[in-house]
């Protein structure tokens, strides 16, 4: 048996229930006042702890002052531009605009003389050049005395297998920071897709890489032999050629006989 | 409460929260890009990436911050004022997932020779690899949940849809919430080696299911569960149900009983005499049993909405209304009869009899309990 009285008393107005309509009470503007400023201070923090975990992106460099090139176009596998001195030769990969390759531009050119105008974009050393839209590729007319390293070929080293990351290698040089990762992996199928060199690329100490342009077995270009494996550690058995210039090696692209996901 | 709809009926408290949920999201983006670049200076993600990954971050922290203020509410009610505009906190966090998604699919999808969105969502697709599983097919999921919700959540939707129907749309941010969990497990984590992604996000997903849990278990503890009453029969046979000691229950406030069926009703006192109507705000399914009586009316503690505890109805102008229940007080405890009248149904408030009094029947059609 219970009793019905005294009846509790009737809450006070301070300790009405919050209404958001009405006018605050002391209590809930008490409560509002501690909530913003816990919610604003953890966002700042949690904000400064995400960006101070994060990996570096590499040290990759977009030159976007307009250049010029002068050397020799090689089409195959990849269009790339055989440059500098015949004392110190170059080679830089050609790329179109984009996620598109520089096959189209180049078309007709291999073996020739030409002069190439776009930005750099290069990473620990190594670059590549994106071309203009529109008259980016000039040919030039055969000089015989000039100091282009003229004499190029491609010989093959052997067989090798090299443990990495695929990648594009116009993203993976710095056209996107980072250009590597799953989060990645979208842009870099685009981009191969696209006619951008796939490359495999493996971490060295300090911070720099190795790294290999890679075509199918029969020495083309084979953008849906390399899809399935972007973006995951793999190691890519194959035969290595070298490109040579004046006989010394200045692009190695390793000829896919088959990749294998590391750790499954 | 309003009697007609307008895109956003602005007062004080709604002005406060939206410009403190802005500030934080400013503040926790502006953070992220300030130190990422101060931290990893020219080794730096790119502008992009910082974007994109700054709003990907904050929504999932928002959405966060959306899911524990419910129970944070139910927990301790004085962070009621939390929960007041949630609603705009779920319209920001899907228009921050949908930016972040745009940046997404304009960065990584487009300038290709590929649909900017298929090359997203399907390049390469490895669904049947569980360690490979492509993240972003699961954060598209979970911004079309967003977005749906977005775009349901005002109130003119809550009308058309139906409180029940509504709330079970609304449900679905679980199942989005989950997907982002995916999306991050599956993306950032596998491109983000170190501990603080798994920690913070084992942490989100320990304190978003902790403080539902603790609140589920609340619910449980609180809500008083009325036993049958054998002696008190309706007309059908139907036992009343025992709602406990009338006397203890606060003037201006309610107990919550469980009825047998799982429904609650909402005992609420007003001086000597006591009302009953259902415990699930017409609005959007609050506790009406954890709210107060202010004006006279019952009056719900997520968004205000009030009605006349004897039937049950949102005073004029207003047209919302719960369900009424008949209630009789015999030797101080309170019974209640566990068949819903319709709602807006008048009954008749009961009152409390003194220690030993006589029993009172709480509406006039009521069959007389003994």
């Amino acid at each position: 048996m219970t009793t019905a009285d005294p009846a509790p008393t009737p809450p006070a107005a301070a300790d009405r229930i919050y209404v958001g309509y009405l006018p605050a009470t002391p209590r809930a503007r008490r409560v509002a006042t501690i909530a913003i400023g816990a919610v604003v201070a953890g966002a700042a923090a949690l904000g400064g702890v995400i960006a101070a975990a994060q990996r570096p992106a590499g040290p990759a460099v977009w030159d976007e002052q307009p250049q010029t090139w002068d050397g020799y176009v090689l089409e195959k596998p990849y269009p790339m531009l055989i440059g500098g001195t015949q004392q110190s030769p170059t080679v830089y990969l050609l790329v179109g605009v984009g996620k598109i390759g520089a096959q189209d531009p180049l078309k007709g050119l291999g073996g020739k003389p030409a002069r190439v105008s776009g930005t750099l974009i290069s990473r620990s050393g190594q670059g590549i050049i994106e071309l203009h839209d529109g008259d980016s590729v000039t040919p030039l007319a055969y000089d015989p005395g000039s100091d282009l390293p003229f004499s190029s070929h491609v010989a093959s080293a052997g067989p090798e297998s090299r443990a990495g990351e695929i990648v594009d290698f116009k993203c993976f040089l710095g056209a996107m920071k980072p250009g590597d990762g799953k989060g990645h992996k979208a842009c870099a199928t685009l981009c191969i897709l696209g006619g951008i060199p796939p490359a495999i690329v493996t971490p060295t100490q300090g911070g720099g890489f190795e790294w290999a342009v890679l075509v199918g077995t029969e020495g083309a270009a084979d953008p849906q032999g390399v899809i399935p494996y972007i973006a995951e550690p793999v190691r890519v058995f194959g035969e290595r050629w070298d490109v040579r210039v004046l006989d010394r090696p200045v692009m190695a692209i390793l000829a896919i006989d088959r990749i294998e996901r590391i750790g499954g | 409460m309003s009697a007609g709809y307008k895109a956003v009926q602005w007062n004080a408290h709604k002005r406060a929260y939206d410009a403190a949920a802005v500030s934080a999201v400013v503040v926790f983006v502006g953070v992220y890009v300030g130190v990422s670049a101060a931290a990893l200076g020219p080794d730096s993600p790119g502008p992009e990436v910082l974007a994109l990954r700054g709003l990907g971050l904050c929504g999932l922290a928002l959405l966060h911050a959306a899911l524990c203020i419910g129970p944070m509410a139910r927990l301790w009610p004085g962070l009621s004022p939390l929960l007041y505009n949630r609603r705009h906190l779920g319209v920001m966090i899907a228009t921050i997932g949908a930016s972040h998604a745009a940046i997404a699919v304009g960065y990584y999808g487009g300038f290709g020779v590929r649909n900017p969105v298929l090359a997203v969502v399907d390049s390469a697709p490895t669904f049947g690899s569980v360690s490979r599983f492509p993240f972003e097919t699961l954060g598209m999921l979970a911004l079309v949940i967003l977005g749906v919700m977005a775009a349901t959540s005002h109130d003119f939707w809550l009308r058309r849809l139906g409180p029940r129907a509504w709330k079970s749309i609304h449900m679905f941010v679980y199942l989005a919430y989950a997907l982002l969990v995916g999306h991050v497990a599956w993306g950032v984590m596998q491109s983000e080696p170190g501990p603080v992604a798994p920690a913070l996000l084992g942490l989100g997903v320990l304190t978003v299911s902790g403080l539902h849990i603790a609140a589920g278990l609340k619910e449980l503890r609180g809500a008083r569960v009325g036993g049958g009453a054998p002696a008190q029969a309706a007309g059908d046979g139907t036992p009343w149900v025992d709602g406990g000691d009338a006397g203890t229950i606060a003037d201006g406030r309610a107990r919550v009983v469980a009825l047998p069926g799982g429904d609650r009703v909402a005992v609420y006192r007003q001086g000597s005499a006591l009302s009953a109507l259902a415990n699930r705000c017409a609005h959007q399914g609050g506790p009406l049993g954890e709210g107060q009586v202010i004006d006279g009316c019952v009056t719900c503690p997520w968004h205000g909405y009030q009605y006349v505890a004897r039937n049950g109805s949102s005073p004029p102008p207003f047209t919302d209304k719960v369900a009424t229940y008949r209630l009789s007080v015999r030797s101080g405890r309170v019974l209640i009869d566990p068949r819903a009248l319709p709602p807006g149904t008048d009954v008749p408030p009961t009152p409390i009899a003194p220690s030993g009094g006589v029993p009172t029947a709480g509406s006039p059609r009521a069959e007389d309990p003994s």
